[in-house]
């Protein structure tokens, strides 16, 4: 399954509490930085947050790649189970879709 | 991986440049400030350089009329040179084609034109000015053939609470591609003729429900509102940027004069864009974090949807009530 970006979404870089973020996971404090939304987007009146993991995420899609490939990165990155990490992404692709940040190529 | 919302800074700052206008509506919220000292063209650009550093996105032009701002396009030019996107409120009466054009050239991402009613007689009345209405047209127009972004505010009042939906095929013509309703604002003279032009509770009720059926109806006109206590309908499903009120949790205002303030529409400063830290403002003013942390009192305490609007519009609470955290006065609920 391939996506992209969508035409018009604007987006900043939460540059506080990506630092919080950056050093909670340097402490450890995985929770901690996985509750901070770091990177803002927004489109057409609608607006979310991504924490420190959905920004990596998001960055990679910006890259033609296929969320099986994305999902085969994140991974081999952490040590994670490929299929647990796939169902986690598709779920925040699907999100990002719906919301209208992502688009289907 | 999607998280609830916590900016470092404002999305939106509204901002005046001067509070002088060509028009003297019934309405108006900042009439009454056109003797506050204004800061001069440098002390702006100064403003948007602190802007910019915030990373601060959207910057909307209000006042007062930005069009008779001398300066105007000079600022707009620098404002987007800094990576602002810039939009203005104008009653669209100085607009001709070479103003057209002016503004297009400046890069406006969008301009926003005042019309309170689909009617001429009553637009022209509502804002004491003859010839208004067909001016505000013709400026659509004009920015339409120029390819600039519009949209139309339209305040609601017991004057066109029940035809204002006869504003659509007029839009339609004219490329609009969003309506914004706005809740009536009892600040200014908006609180001194309040009692003519203001609607009651259950009338806001009525009113939005039928807003709410011609936003369904619609394909390609957006009707966007401002009133948290819209989230009380069931049958408005729009998923709200914050719940309650968006001033100091999105946006905040800045005066002609530098002075900040949660919105426009609340005589409550908290400090100076030129002389204070903004970013430690918004992190820990206490009144943005009232705004913020709201308190149910009265019968919000025992309301069910509650969470859905944290008390409605705050400035017109604290403006009728003298208390953030009261009910909004145009709030149906316990009334019907």
């Amino acid at each position: 399954m391939k996506v992209s970006i969508a035409e018009e979404v604007f987006e900043r870089v939460e540059e506080d509490n990506l630092s919080q973020a950056e050093q909670a996971i340097t402490k450890g404090m995985y929770e901690e930085a996985e509750a901070l939304g770091v990177l803002t987007l927004i489109k057409a009146g609608i607006m979310t947050q991504l924490n420190l993991m959905g920004m990596n995420i998001w960055n990679r899609l910006k890259k033609p790649v296929t969320i099986e490939d994305v999902a085969k990165d994140i991974s081999e990155e952490y040590g994670v189970n490929y299929e647990e990490c796939f169902c986690d992404i598709s779920e925040f692709v699907k999100d990002l879709l719906e919301k209208g940040f992502l688009k289907n190529d | 991986m999607t998280k609830n919302l916590f900016l470092n800074t404002p999305l939106t700052i509204n901002l005046s440049l001067s509070y002088r206008c060509n028009f003297n509506c019934h309405h108006c919220y900042s009439r009454e400030q056109t003797k506050e000292t204004e800061l001069t063209f440098e002390q702006h650009k100064k403003v948007v350089d602190i802007l910019s550093q915030w990373k601060v996105p959207f910057l909307n032009l209000g006042g007062g009329e930005p069009l008779i701002v001398p300066y105007l396009f000079d600022y707009v030019r620098y404002a987007s040179s800094k990576g602002l996107h810039v939009s203005m409120n104008s009653n669209g009466f100085l607009v001709d084609k070479d103003k057209a054009k002016e503004i297009k050239l400046a890069g406006f991402k969008s301009v926003g034109i005042s019309i309170d009613s689909p009617y001429e007689e009553e637009h022209d009345s509502f804002r004491n000015r003859k010839g208004s209405f067909k001016k505000a047209i013709e400026t659509l127009q004009l920015l339409a053939e120029v390819d600039v972004k519009t949209t139309v505010s339209m305040v609601i009042t017991k004057f066109n609470q029940h035809n204002f939906s006869d504003i659509i095929p007029l839009l339609e013509r004219c490329k609009v591609k969003q309506l914004f309703l706005h809740n009536y604002k009892c600040t200014g003279f908006g609180y001194k003729n309040m009692e003519v032009f203001d609607l009651t509770p259950l009338e806001w009720k009525d009113f939005y429900k039928r807003a709410i059926e011609l936003k369904h109806s619609l394909k390609d006109i957006i009707i966007s509102f401002d009133d948290p206590i819209i989230h009380l309908l069931p049958e408005y499903n729009d998923r709200p940027l914050v719940k309650g009120s968006t001033c100091g949790k999105l946006s905040l205002n800045i005066h002609a004069n530098g002075d900040i303030s949660p919105c426009g529409f609340m005589p409550v400063t908290i400090g100076n864009i030129l002389r204070d830290d903004i970013i430690l403002l918004w992190k820990d003013s206490p009144i943005l974090n009232t705004l913020r942390n709201p308190v149910p009192q009265g019968k919000c305490t025992s309301c069910g949807i509650y969470e859905n609007c944290l008390g409605g519009c705050k400035a017109r609470t604290y403006m009728l009530t003298g208390d953030f955290h009261n009910p909004d006065p145009h709030c149906w609920k316990g009334g019907e």
